[in-house]
């Protein structure tokens, strides 16, 4: 089980490193390549199906760290999980039934930047404090280290980094459906 | 001190919210179709951000405030009111009243409402410290209730009182209202 566990999660660290890889080149694109074009279009009529894939991937990865790999959800985990797994359920929705829907952009970027910045400093305050006085640091609630990470792969991707890139992953992909909208969906 | 006094305001809030849900819910069942009706269905995303807010303002006070520790069950009801809150409060700035609210909304309170149900019936039910997995390390039993105000009101109940209220608003919008209405954000 330990083994599974562990091929598992290098399998999500993998998809992480490909998002951001995917991320980079968005954002590079993004820059030179302003004007409306076949690529842009495509991205920008299927950008509610791929929001919903990265939260569904998102939200199954958290759930299979907690209730598989049964690793103790800190404070800032749950923040995060509160603006990822919503996402899920709204753009199923959104990619469903209402592929005109301008609320959906906005409330993907507003829950993305709040969950970004928990992210972030999640991610931030693990990274500059030291592994062994990490433990000794509990979160201010629930006795679960929030400094302690549980995974590390490839030297830097732990929980919160994916959590980061799945909202920034989703961020642009609201961000370039609203610079190129989608004539036809 | 200010945990009393929080404690028993946000208590008080609850009772007035769930009588004012059963009335208007009465009347709605008795007259179907009233301005009135009509105007609380108008302004149902205004009246949802309100409930909403309300609801993780005291979710924050009883966790950062006064230290009550939030047990696995408190965290996905949190999880289902959050969003809430943020989407009604997007629309609230768009001035948008667009359909995917109603599933959303209808969705995603069905879900947290379920939770609150289970978390109370493991509260006044079950003995405390019965069958609930805590979150870990020093998370909170989730069977054993913090408070309990007016015989009967625990966190949970004022969960599921806010998840209830955002259901029976965006009940009565959808219901009342006709898709031109909506579609134009009228507010």
């Amino acid at each position: 089980m330990m083994y599974q566990i562990y091929e598992i999660t290098r399998v999500l660290s993998i998809m992480t490193m490909i998002g951001q890889v995917i991320a980079m080149v968005t954002v590079i694109g993004f820059l030179f390549f302003r004007r409306s074009s076949f690529f842009w279009d495509r991205i920008s009529k299927h950008a509610f199906f791929l929001a919903f894939v990265v939260a569904a991937v998102s939200t199954l990865g958290s759930l299979f760290f907690s209730e598989i790999a049964e690793y103790t959800p800190c404070k800032l985990c749950w923040f995060q999980r509160v603006f990822m797994y919503p996402l899920s359920l709204f753009y199923l929705l959104a990619f469903l039934r209402y592929k005109q829907s301008k609320l959906a952009e906005w409330y993907g970027m507003v829950m993305c930047s709040f969950g970004g910045v928990i992210a972030t400093y999640h991610y931030f305050i693990q990274m500059t404090t030291p592994q062994d006085i990490a433990a000794l640091t509990p979160c201010t609630v629930g006795g679960v280290s929030c400094t302690q990470y549980e995974i590390l792969h490839f030297g830097y991707i732990t929980i919160p980094l994916m959590a980061l890139t799945g909202f920034v992953l989703i961020f642009l992909l609201m961000v370039i459906r609203k610079r190129f909208p989608s004539s036809a969906s | 001190m200010i945990t009393t006094i929080g404690i028993s305001a946000y208590a008080s809030l609850v009772l007035l919210g769930q009588v004012i849900g059963v009335v208007t819910l009465l009347y709605f069942l008795w007259k179907r179709d009233t301005p009135e009706l009509r105007w609380i269905a108008r302004h149902s995303v205004l009246l949802s951000f309100i409930v909403t807010l309300t609801a993780v303002s005291g979710t924050l006070f009883f966790s950062e405030i006064a230290h009550f520790g939030p047990c696995k069950i408190c965290w996905f009801q949190r999880t289902a009111m959050y969003p809430l809150l943020f989407l009604f409060g997007t629309a609230l700035v768009l001035r948008s009243s667009e359909k995917i609210i109603t599933p959303f909304a209808l969705i995603t309170a069905s879900l947290g409402s379920f939770a609150s149900l289970y978390h109370y019936a493991l509260e006044r039910v079950v003995l405390p410290g019965g069958p609930c997995t805590p979150g870990g390390g020093d998370f909170a039993f989730c069977a054993t209730p913090y408070f309990l105000q007016f015989g009967y009101i625990t966190i949970p109940m004022m969960a599921l009182s806010g998840f209830l209220l955002v259901i029976l608003l965006t009940g009565l919008r959808s219901l009342l209202l006709k898709d031109e209405d909506v579609i134009n954000g009228n507010l």
